[in-house]
């Protein structure tokens, strides 16, 4: 009967000491605006439109899961609020007009910023 | 006057912006990304955040993460104003700043939460990284550091809500004379 | 009684200061002190808790808010300071209001019981160990009063099974404080710790190592600390006691468990290992050859620095508990304090009556 005591006892004293070499070991975390993670080549980040390469023809906007995020009426103009930047715009463009940068940082206070326009 | 209430301005909005509170509210995939900016590898607890309070009469930030549907929405705004005052609203992942992916036509989602309460930062990105996130909390920090407590009281006008729940049916109606039956919005 | 009594009493002589001032100001002293004391302990306890805990998480606690974290409790405690007081429609006005006063104040009150020094003790009675239980008591109801008087049915279920937790364990907790008073044969706190101060050999956690680990265990499940911690982390689940309070009204409860912990915390050290009495024997302060007034102050302050190490010792451990272990449900926290702890602590007065006989014999 003290046996059944032991065992219960062993395994909790073997938790703490587990949690006490976890202490010790390299801390993992990483200082956000100091330092920031090295992204791979493909990373989908804010989109961006090079104006001269662009004959309005339309492709992006077909291609696009979402019907009202980009518009070509007048004005080219993407509506980053609802891209889920899945990367179809990008990459059935014929004349690369449209590419991804690396950027997320993209919090703002109202939403008109967020509507991306030619003369960015 | 302004003058003079500027030490005190600063003293406020110094212990405000350094201690937020969030409150649990994850309902989709964004939940995932704010729990990894809760551990070890991006910590929020370095700028103050470090207990999620469950009560949302404790809490001080909503980070409305993930999809809001037209059943969650009258909760929603319930949650909002059970909230105590100097309050403020983080719409992180592009569902919540303006019905995301399911924009198209679909039968069950609100196209944004700024449909039901008032939002302070929009964060879009699908989903946006935890990094991302605690960027927004410092831009939200940043945005506190600018208020004043001259303007309280339009700060606080600014936060009523125009809805209201109907009694006994999970819709949510205008707060006017003419009462609108809509199913949702 | 000690060397700062002796010292205010003549100066108060030579000034010819009416009695009724002397003893009034002598008290208004003691109380500033306590009041100085518990506000910096709280307000270090709650940085240290969270950059200790990250210490096990392998993260980085607070560390924007000053140099190394430290103004984040200040900051904490002006936000919550400045928050909106809400009053909810269903509640009981008088008890939602006395709860977070009657969470706090006898927090404060048994902070006066405990001697810090030899010269320093701010309340002595010869039944401190009995009236620190007693008072420690009424923290209980508050929570209670707290569930009960929100307008909250999932709130009066979290507040009754706090008080359920909490009395359940009070039992093994005041048969412990038996066993203690056997073996000292009093209840003043001062004489059970000058009886304590030969060497380390002379503290009472040696013949009563049973009696320290059920009144340490049973101390964690007063204070509401994992692995026992259902009430606070009910406001995970559904709605825990306290989930209608906010503002200052929250501080209340959320600052007096980390003086409860330190309090308890200190009152294990004084019952169990010696108090401010030095493991050696001697002091370290009378080995200097000084003259007696500054060797007296020098004392004073070894014995304090004393009692905080031990009692330090005991919150890190306590707070490693609580980075170990999950939580245990209601039903097993009252399955295990009165299935196993209850007959223990009755079996532990036992064993410490004969070694008292059989000291006395031998």
């Amino acid at each position: 009967m003290i046996k059944s005591f032991i065992l219960p006892i062993k395994e909790l004293i073997k938790g703490l000491y587990t949690v006490f070499k976890n202490g010790f070991k390299k801390r993992v975390t990483l200082e956000y605006p100091e330092k920031k993670k090295l992204l791979n080549n493909n990373f989908r980040g804010k989109i961006n439109y090079i104006k001269e390469n662009c004959i309005k023809c339309g492709i992006c906007q077909n291609v696009c899961p979402l019907i009202s995020c980009i518009k070509i009426d007048t004005d080219f103009s993407i509506d980053l609020s609802q891209c889920i930047f899945c990367g179809n715009c990008v990459e059935n463009c014929p004349k690369n007009a449209l590419y991804f940068t690396k950027e997320y940082e993209l919090a703002v206070n109202n939403k008109e910023k967020l509507i991306l326009k030619e003369d960015n | 006057m302004h003058i003079i209430l500027s030490t005190i301005d600063n003293i406020y909005n110094w212990a405000r912006s350094n201690s937020l509170w969030p409150l649990t509210f994850a309902t989709s995939c964004c939940g995932i990304e704010m729990m990894s900016a809760t551990a070890s590898n991006f910590d929020i607890a370095r700028f103050g955040s470090e207990v999620f309070r469950a009560s949302p009469r404790q809490a001080d930030l909503l980070i409305i993460a993930g999809t809001i549907t037209h059943k969650m929405a009258p909760i929603l705004l319930r949650l909002y104003e059970q909230m105590a005052e100097p309050k403020y609203v983080i719409a992180m992942g592009a569902c919540s700043c303006s019905g995301g992916m399911f924009k198209n036509d679909s039968y069950s989602v609100v196209y944004g939460a700024d449909k039901i309460i008032p939002v302070d930062i929009y964060l879009p990105m699908c989903p946006p990284k935890p990094e991302a996130l605690i960027d927004a909390i410092k831009k939200l920090q940043h945005k506190i550091k600018q208020e004043s407590l001259i303007n309280r009281d339009a700060y606080i006008r600014s936060h009523k809500t125009n809805l209201q729940q109907k009694d006994d049916l999970d819709i949510l109606t205008l707060k006017e004379d003419i009462q609108i039956f809509k199913m949702g919005l | 009684m000690s060397i700062f009594y002796l010292i205010y009493i003549e100066f108060m002589i030579r000034i010819n200061a009416p009695h009724w001032l002397i003893f009034a100001l002598w008290h208004l002293i003691s109380f500033i002190f306590i009041a100085i004391l518990l506000v910096i302990t709280v307000i270090i306890l709650v940085l240290f808790e969270r950059k200790y805990l990250a210490f096990y998480t392998r993260r980085k606690g607070p560390n924007r808010v000053g140099t190394y974290g430290c103004l984040q409790t200040i900051a904490d405690a002006i936000k919550l300071l400045f928050k909106e007081n809400i009053e909810p429609k269903n509640i009981d006005k008088m008890i939602y209001y006395t709860a977070p006063l009657l969470v706090f104040s006898p927090i404060m009150t048994v902070w006066f019981l405990i001697p810090f020094t030899s010269g320093i003790i701010p309340f002595d009675s010869s039944c401190s160990l009995l009236l620190f239980m007693a008072i420690l008591s009424i923290p209980i109801l508050a929570t209670l009063f707290a569930g009960f008087s929100s307008g909250n049915k999932y709130s009066l279920i979290g507040g009754l099974r706090a008080c359920t937790q909490a009395i359940s364990s009070e039992i093994p907790l005041f048969l412990c404080l038996i066993s203690i008073s056997i073996l000292s044969g009093s209840m003043n706190l001062d004489s059970i710790v000058k009886m304590q101060n030969d060497s380390i050999f002379q503290w009472y956690i040696f013949p009563n190592i049973l009696g320290f680990i059920i009144f340490f265990i049973s101390a964690l499940i007063v204070m509401n600390r994992t692995p026992f911690d259902l009430p606070e982390a009910e406001s995970e689940l559904t709605a825990g006691y306290h989930s209608e309070y906010s503002g200052m009204k929250f501080a209340m409860f959320f600052l007096g468990e980390y003086a409860l912990t330190f309090i308890l915390s200190a009152f294990i050290a004084t019952l169990f290992l010696g108090g401010y009495n030095s493991p050696m024997g001697f002091y370290i302060s009378d080995l200097l050859n000084l003259p007696i007034i500054f060797q007296e102050f020098l004392k004073n302050i070894e014995q304090f620095i004393w009692l905080m190490l031990k009692t330090g010792i005991l919150i890190l451990i306590i707070m490693w508990i609580r980075a170990s272990y999950p939580r245990l449900t209601t039903e097993k926290t009252l399955i295990f304090s009165w299935y196993i702890l209850t007959p223990l602590a009755i079996f532990n007065i036992f064993i410490m009556a004969i070694y008292k006989l059989l000291r006395s014999i031998l």
